[in-house]
């Protein structure tokens, strides 16, 4: 059986001190232990940013991808071997920004992957640039006079496009955050954790006191009400709610490859005598 | 008659591709060899679309610039073709556009009557196929085969229908203008695209991601119809960056991947090409080149991608690029290419083109016996005892062994960033260098997998018709027109270009008195330039054409004899 520790694969992380990603990944080796998943059936894959380094530190097969692209290798990774646990992390940049249509195409695809992406509000690997989340008007390098646009709404966006578990997570939270984690880990479907987390080299003014403040626990909410998770999803006021805003079962599109797999995954397929004289019929 | 040449035109949508398919279907049934070509603008219905089929009881290459027969679906085909004709110069039309025509040599048919007397006008081109059977010399009993193979997928209702409107004008003809002699030769009748598709389902192609773009997109329509029978994941993706993406995610796993797409598409994909390079990932990019830049023009041919598809991506990184040049080619080079990608961990690009893409050519039945080959793969049970496993530890050839997700033992994080042996991130000067080299290394390896420029015809020749991809075709049609005007001439070949084949180049080009063209389809005659790149020596005559239009073997014979 797998320990937390077995997960920790010791290498020195590069992350600052004080960095919410610690909360995430220290969720996500605590999660898996108690799932008690096999590590080697797990593939953590991501793109690109400060969340791109995640695969490093945690001790499973991993993909650190390119800038944008973390869902669609995990896509290929998820349709030729559906056995796989496959845990994406992404940026709120690399999945809001440069990577958004991929994301929003496989919420749509109810992919089976859980997905955690980690919100700080910035880029920070590049030394604080607007993100598609930065808020509006808010100073940033990129925007010395103020950010010009919108930000984006994660959930609202997961919930239209088709997510089929949808939730906001805390890094600050341990506890609830590897909740989250598990539940995303058992769902079938796409699982998609929007992460708040603090960057307390780029962004200080979103601290972990600045959540503590901002944010509420959802209580009594039926996660089965689409309409009322919509709702929850709007709330863009003073605090932010956190916890499973929707979960449901629906179509999948592994639905669809399922005989494929039936045997084995496609991935495992014996290729080396593929019979073609069925097709080569039809030329004659 | 030893070689029939039959040009078909009609507007998008008359069914001008599908005659074409019905006739060849026709030819190959009497064992001639067939090659057909299909030229049309990018619309659903509208526009001038052509099918030529020429056949021959002798071994052809390509088309000419000439037909026998003209069957003109409509009026303005007459008008656009009539100069191509030679004799019998026979012109075959509807009694409608006869008639408006005035005309008496042209050989006026019941066709919309047909097709109008069982109901649609869908029918127009199978009673245009009846008809040219009988001018054709054909059996009755021949016609109702080929509506079989080729319609019968689509249910009684639609064989019945085609095969009463064909025979219906097979029996208004009162002789046959020529006598289909029947040969012992069974080929099959396949177009280059699908040729691509059969390749990558023998070697074993696990997963296909691919964004339809012309000329490529009949890859993906093709394998996708044996996605059930042949176990495929195929995924349309939302762009190519999935496409490429995706299919790299496939491969980490372990699943045979493809993609294909166009230039622009590959343009796309340009940055995860880099990605395959540096995570050492396998996998096969079938690049189907079109008229560039840009958008360009999307339905025409062009070889303007080579340099392209050589140098694609930031930095350097080993990988393939072959070239196919006709359709029996396309099927062996492509399930080469997934043993290729496997024993080098490294992505394969196969460049082909729209004239190869869309040509049907008969090609002798393809051989199954091929060997699939996984190169440093690890199996599931050599896992079980495997201890201080690294993905990409430094090895003698530079390619370390291939473990795969769920195997144990063997955890590792497969990168785009520079990494050490076991997969971490670093950006230390000498682990850089270790791995930088570890990676090169393969380009030594990489040479041992590929073959040399082949050469055809007579080796006392002394003129050298240096080509690549799909311009052998043309190019071995021309040597014949050559041998036939007493001009001894060789075609020198080139299915792979990276690596190049160095020392058959040196030897090839340096034989004394030879005269050596290099004949592309590109303004800047790109492959010259990697001629010389590659061994400093200088080709002064090039046959370029960039018009969209597949060079003819005229115009190569025609320069040959001429000069510019």
């Amino acid at each position: 059986m797998v320990k937390m520790e077995d997960l920790d694969p010791h290498h020195w992380i590069q992350w600052c001190p004080g960095c919410g990603n610690f909360g995430i990944v220290t969720a996500m080796r605590k999660a898996i232990a108690e799932l008690e998943l096999d590590p080697k059936d797990v593939v953590v894959v991501s793109g690109i940013g400060c969340s791109g380094k995640t695969p490093h530190y945690i001790k499973t097969y991993g993909f650190e991808a390119i800038h944008g692209r973390a869902v669609a290798v995990a896509m290929g990774i998820k349709l030729s071997n559906p056995q796989l646990h496959v845990i994406v992390n992404t940026g709120d940049g690399d999945n809001y920004g440069i990577g958004l249509n991929h994301w929003i195409q496989n919420m749509r695809r109810n992919l089976d992957i859980l997905h955690i992406a980690h919100n700080n509000h910035i880029y920070a690997l590049t030394k604080g640039q607007a993100a598609p989340t930065t808020p509006f008007m808010e100073k940033t390098s990129s925007t010395p006079h103020g950010n010009p646009e919108k930000p984006l709404n994660p959930l609202l966006l997961a919930l239209s496009a088709g997510a089929t578990f949808v939730a906001r997570g805390y890094a600050g939270d341990l506890q609830h955050l590897t909740e989250l984690v598990k539940e995303g880990l058992m769902h079938r479907g796409y699982a998609f954790i929007d992460v708040l987390q603090p960057c307390v080299s780029m962004y200080p003014k979103m601290s972990y006191d600045y959540y503590k403040e901002h944010t509420y626990y959802l209580k009594d909410h039926d996660p089965s009400n689409k309409e009322k998770a919509i709702e929850l999803a709007m709330e863009e006021g003073d605090k932010l709610p956190l916890g499973v805003f929707y979960k449901a079962q629906t179509y999948s599109i592994h639905d669809f490859y399922e005989d494929i797999h039936q045997d084995l995954p496609a991935s495992k397929h014996d290729i080396y005598d593929i019979d073609i004289s069925d097709i080569i019929e039809e030329y004659l | 008659m030893e070689d029939i040449a039959i040009k078909i035109g009609g507007p998008a949508g008359s069914g001008v591709m599908s005659l074409g398919k019905m006739i060849g279907k026709l030819f190959q049934m009497y064992g001639w060899y067939v090659v057909i070509y299909d030229e049309h603008p990018s619309l659903i219905t509208g526009g001038h679309n052509i099918s030529y089929v020429r056949a021959s009881k002798q071994k052809i290459y390509a088309h000419r610039t000439y037909a026998h027969i003209l069957v003109a679906l409509d009026k303005p085909t007459i008008d656009i073709h009539k100069n191509e004709l030679k004799k019998p110069a026979l012109v075959v039309a509807d009694e409608g556009i006869a008639a408006s025509l005035d005309n008496s040599d042209i050989l006026s048919l019941p066709l919309s009557r047909i097709a109008n007397e069982l109901g649609s006008l869908r029918y127009y081109n199978t009673a245009a196929f009846g008809a040219m059977a009988k001018i054709l010399g054909a059996r009755k009993e021949d016609v109702t085969s080929v509506i079989k193979k080729l319609f019968g997928k689509k249910g009684d209702e639609v064989v019945q229908n085609n095969e009463a409107a064909a025979l219906k004008s097979y029996e208004s003809i009162e002789h046959s203008y020529f006598k289909l002699e029947k040969k012992a030769n069974k080929f099959m009748l396949i177009g280059g695209n699908d040729a691509v598709a059969l390749g990558a389902i023998k070697a074993g192609v696990k997963y296909l991601g691919q964004y339809p773009m012309t000329p490529a997109s009949s890859i993906l329509s093709t394998i996708a119809k044996h996605e059930k029978s042949k176990k495929i994941v195929v995924k349309q993706t939302e762009d190519e960056l999935a496409a490429i993406n995706s299919i790299i995610g496939a491969a980490f796993t372990g699943a045979r991947a493809m993609t294909a797409t166009s230039g622009g598409g590959f343009s796309l994909m340009a940055e995860a090409l880099g990605m395959a390079g540096m995570a050492e990932v396998p996998i096969v990019i079938i690049e189907s080149q079109r008229g560039s830049p840009s958008t360009g023009m999307p339905t025409h041919t062009e070889q303007g991608d080579l340099r392209f598809v050589m140098h694609a991506s930031q930095g350097e990184f080993p990988r393939v690029v072959m070239a196919p040049g006709d359709v029996e080619e396309a099927y062996y080079m492509v399930f080469e290419a997934f043993n290729i990608a496997e024993l080098v961990q490294s992505p394969v690009i196969v460049l082909m083109d729209k004239y190869l893409s869309s040509t049907i050519q008969t090609t002798p039945i393809f051989k199954t016996d091929l060997k699939v080959d996984r190169g440093k793969l690890l199996k599931d049970d050599q896992a079980q005892n495997i201890k201080g496993y690294k993905r990409y530890e430094v090895t003698e050839d530079g390619i370390s062994l291939r473990a795969l997700p769920s195997q144990p033992n063997c955890m590792h994080v497969a990168s785009s960033y520079e990494h050490d042996e076991t997969g971490f991130t670093t950006e230390d000067s000498e682990e850089r260098i270790r791995q930088m080299k570890k990676r090169m290394k393969k380009l030594a390896v990489i040479p041992k997998h590929i073959y040399a420029p082949r050469v055809y015809g007579s080796d006392d020749a002394n003129i050298q018709l240096i080509c690549w991809g799909s311009t052998k075709m043309p190019c071995l049609e021309a040597l014949k027109i050559l041998k036939e005007e007493d001009v001894k001439a060789k075609v020198i070949h080139y299915p792979y270009i990276v690596p190049f084949p160095y020392d058959e180049t040196i030897e090839i080009l340096t034989k004394p008195n030879v005269r050596n063209i290099v004949i592309e389809q590109n303004y800047l005659a790109q492959f010259r330039g990697v001629i010389r790149e590659q061994t400093g020596i200088y080709i002064d005559e090039t046959l370029l054409k960039y018009d969209g239009r597949e060079i003819t073997p005229e115009e190569i014979v025609d320069y040959v004899l001429k000069g510019d």
